[in-house]
């Protein structure tokens, strides 16, 4: 027996399957195949419906096109959007572990503050802050990429929720790797001359601290903005 | 049978189209492709893999705003129309096109 609305959510499915399909416009698109579907129920030959359900979904979503190549179609109207968000949950990701890291230090600072008597508020205010700042970090980034409807909902079946979980870890790893590329380079660069015999390595010093915290994000930043440039001169390219 | 436009002719007209579809009114894709066949006696064919792109384009320069509103149904449909902008825009587009028609007209007359 054919279930109609089995099959739109089936169609639905394949065309979020495609990453650069977000949510909102497979929303639009869906809406679109079912004002189609009415208007070709509604059609009579002889006093009777003149196709069945079967014909009316088969002849949508053949009008919409494949859905394939309808993603493809969006993907060409803003290239750049596909790694956007793809920076976005690496961001997300470089952030939401900085948190974490921060927290559990915070945490272990007190405890180790407590076990041996010591007073610990410098730590707990220098750790803090950092919390504070991952906090507002993440949450920022959050509301931002839920306005523009960046990371699509996870609700979307099991397909997309597999792929963007793959693909947050992965982006993760890449954000983590460039960090630690950058940890061992970063000191050697700011080399502080110690008398004639020794280079020492200032990594205690607040520069070369702040550099490792911000190189990730310049570095980010300088990725996807050199993306954009050449994503937008693929799109001025006739084709 | 008429012809229909050429690909490049249909790339071109599709956003003072858009536009002046949406100057008549608030619209949603689905009746925005109806409303341009019925104009032009099915000689433009637009897919709907060609407009939505266009409509998410025209958005995005902010020459057409959008909104969802929830039908009776209960189903989401978005629909477009026309900013400040896009007027001006529509405006401007206007004056071109009358002048390649005008300066064709001359030469075919």
């Amino acid at each position: 027996m054919f279930d109609i609305e089995s099959s739109i959510q089936g169609w639905r499915g394949a065309l979020l399957a495609r990453e650069m399909v977000r949510v909102e416009d497979a929303d639009e698109l869906e809406d679109h195949l079912r004002a189609e579907i009415e208007d070709l129920s509604a059609l009579q030959r002889g006093g009777v419906t003149a196709l069945s359900p079967e014909e009316v979904f088969g002849i949508a979503a053949r009008r919409l096109g494949r859905t394939d190549a309808l993603a493809a179609e969006f993907a060409k109207s803003d290239p750049g959007a596909v790694w956007r968000r793809r920076w976005i949950w690496m961001l997300g990701g470089y952030l939401g572990i900085g948190f974490a890291v921060s927290l559990i230090t915070t945490v272990a600072t007190v405890a180790y503050g407590y076990s041996r008597g010591q007073d610990s508020t410098w730590g707990v205010v220098l750790y803090s802050s950092i919390l504070l700042f991952g906090l507002i970090a993440v949450v920022g980034l959050a509301r931002w990429s839920s306005r523009s409807s960046a990371p699509a909902r996870l609700q979307d079946g099991l397909v997309r929720r597999l792929r963007t979980t793959a693909g947050i870890a992965g982006l993760t790893l890449v954000a983590i790797a460039l960090k630690a590329a950058i940890v061992p380079v970063a000191p050697m660069l700011l080399l502080r001359m110690d008398g004639v015999r020794t280079f020492e390595p200032v990594a205690s010093m607040w520069y070369a601290q702040a550099s490792l915290w911000l190189a990730p994000f310049v570095a980010l930043a300088l990725l996807i903005w050199f993306e954009r440039g050449r994503l937008d001169r693929g799109e001025s390219r006739p084709t | 049978m008429p012809n229909s436009l050429s690909k490049d002719l249909v790339a071109a007209s599709s956003k003072p189209i858009v536009l002046a579809i949406l100057a008549r009114g608030e619209n949603y894709g689905y009746a925005i492709i109806q409303e341009v066949r019925e104009r032009s006696n099915g000689r433009v064919e637009w897919t709907e893999g060609m407009l939505y792109p266009v409509l998410h384009r025209l958005e995005e320069q902010k020459l057409i705003r959008a909104r969802w509103v929830v039908g009776e149904s209960g189903r989401k449909r978005k629909y477009y129309r026309l900013s400040p902008q896009g007027s001006k825009s529509l405006a401007s587009d206007r004056e071109e096109w009358n002048a390649v028609h005008g300066t064709l007209k001359a030469l075919w007359e």
